[in-house]
């Protein structure tokens, strides 16, 4: 049994930790609120954008390396978005599971040699060397909000392993945004253009997810988009609107990623620090409690012992 | 079918999700006006003016590169790499990023990537100053309204 200023002590570190959360849980509040409401402003943008090549004539009329498909590659490659500091529960942990899983259905199936993965964020990038998995890029991920530029690179990086043809699909592993309180780790095929790429609404992503497992168990090879029989007129010519196009839709599913996760963190982050702060008010509590008791114990024994002192005296 | 339905969305945001009476934008072959009932098309749109007319208000925009596609039921979608409404572009920032932007060009070795991205921004900040410009008269107008009616 600790003594009264052993409790004390404790009382005192608990609440300046209390402190610290709630601090922690404000900052994440107010971070929480803009990303929130910047990955939900450009959900839009990029359903329009991979709405608009679902519509498209035949790809495979046209010499486009990005609609081509590689059935038999060996290496898939998978881009996991991560966050660069901690104390956000189980954020990180469920992207690895996503990613594991997604190995050991790629390794079993018959062409799976190999996984390269590209991680954006510290905590993936640690853990990864950690689980020796093939890096094959590292990018930084910025911590004050992201800007659409800060996807160009990765896109380029994308787009350059998948023009060598040595991969089959490219996937996007990242937490995406349902509510304050939910968020999931999915997996979202980018390459090549598939259903699956689709971007759906909210509350349907688990579907997502499975339409892509589903795709991925019957041999590896998502149904491209059943093509829209009404053509559309281009201008100037279909080769160029559409080399414009296609880097564009996946520069927006890569920078929509990085902002659903974006929001995520922070939510996940806020979630976390609330409940820090409403346990560490328990403990106070509790704590303060125990004080209290032992203080009124203490009390009672001194006044016994005061009263018998004096019925002793009284006697004599 | 007597109008057209428009969305013009941009990265960070929705500009304009509404009914129109016809849409008047700058692709990259030149100036192309949609009325109802256009041909279904896909194009790439050019930094300039874009405008779109109701029946009773006409409304202009900036808009700084993109995509254009004109579906069946006459439903136009814009996926625009930045835009703004006229009120909102500020012409002394305009001023400034152009004459940096030029700075740019003309002196530092630009790497490809640097070099396409200053002249996007440069041709951007051209097509805000011109259409700034070309309304600044309307604007004067509205002001000297609001002095008549104070008298």
């Amino acid at each position: 049994m600790p003594g009264t200023q052993e409790l004390t002590r404790r009382i005192k570190s608990v609440k300046s930790t209390r402190k610290v959360t709630r601090a922690m849980q404000m900052v994440s509040a107010s971070k929480m609120r803009k990303s929130q409401s910047q990955a939900l402003a450009s959900r839009s943008y990029a359903e329009l954008a991979s709405g608009l090549i679902a519509s498209l004539k035949s790809p495979q009329e046209l010499d486009i390396p990005l609609l081509k498909q590689f059935p038999d590659a060996q290496k898939i490659g998978v881009v996991v978005i991560s966050t660069n500091k901690g104390l956000v529960g189980s954020f990180n942990v469920n992207l690895l599971l996503q990613l594991k899983d997604l190995e050991s259905q790629w390794l079993s199936s018959k062409n799976g040699r190999s996984v390269d993965v590209i991680v954006v964020g510290k905590k993936v990038s640690e853990a990864a060397t950690r689980m020796r998995k093939q890096v094959i890029a590292d990018f930084p991920k910025s911590d004050g909000g992201e800007q659409v530029t800060g996807v160009y690179a990765i896109a380029a990086q994308i787009v350059h392993m998948y023009e060598s043809g040595e991969y089959a699909n490219i996937y996007i592993v990242y937490n995406h945004f349902v509510s304050t309180l939910t968020q999931k780790a999915v997996v979202k095929q980018l390459l090549p253009f598939s259903e699956g790429t689709g971007y759906r609404v909210q509350g349907t992503e688990v579907q997502l997810a499975s339409a892509t497992k589903r795709a991925m168990d019957s041999g590896l090879t998502p149904k491209p988009y059943t093509l829209n029989p009404v053509e559309y007129t281009f201008e100037p010519s279909p080769e160029l609107v559409i080399n414009h196009l296609v880097p564009r839709i996946l520069e927006s599913q890569l920078y929509q990623a990085l902002l659903e996760s974006d929001a995520s963190e922070h939510s996940s982050r806020m979630i976390m620090m609330k409940n820090a702060t409403d346990s560490a008010g328990d403990l106070i509590a509790d704590l303060t409690l125990t004080f209290n008791q032992m203080r009124q114990n203490k009390i009672t024994t001194e006044l016994s012992e005061i009263t018998a002192g004096k019925i002793a005296l009284e006697g004599q | 079918m007597n109008s057209i339905h428009i969305q013009i969305v941009t990265p960070e945001r929705t500009l304009l999700d509404t009914e129109v009476d016809s849409i008047t934008c700058t692709t990259t072959l030149g100036q192309v006006t949609i009325l109802p009932g256009h041909v279904q098309l896909v194009s790439t749109l050019i930094p300039g003016e874009l405008v779109v007319r109701m029946s009773k208000e006409t409304k202009t925009l900036h808009v700084g590169g993109g995509m254009l596609k004109v579906s069946a039921n006459s439903e136009v979608v814009i996926l625009a790499d930045a835009a703004e409404h006229i009120g909102e572009i500020d012409e002394q920032r305009a001023a400034e990023a152009l004459a940096r932007a030029e700075e740019r060009l003309a002196s530092e070795q630009l790497g490809d990537r640097e070099y396409a991205a200053t002249t996007a921004l440069l041709e951007r900040n051209l097509a805000r100053l011109r259409i700034v410009r070309k309304h600044a008269h309307r604007r004067k107008a509205s002001i000297s309204g609001e002095g008549v009616l104070e008298e």
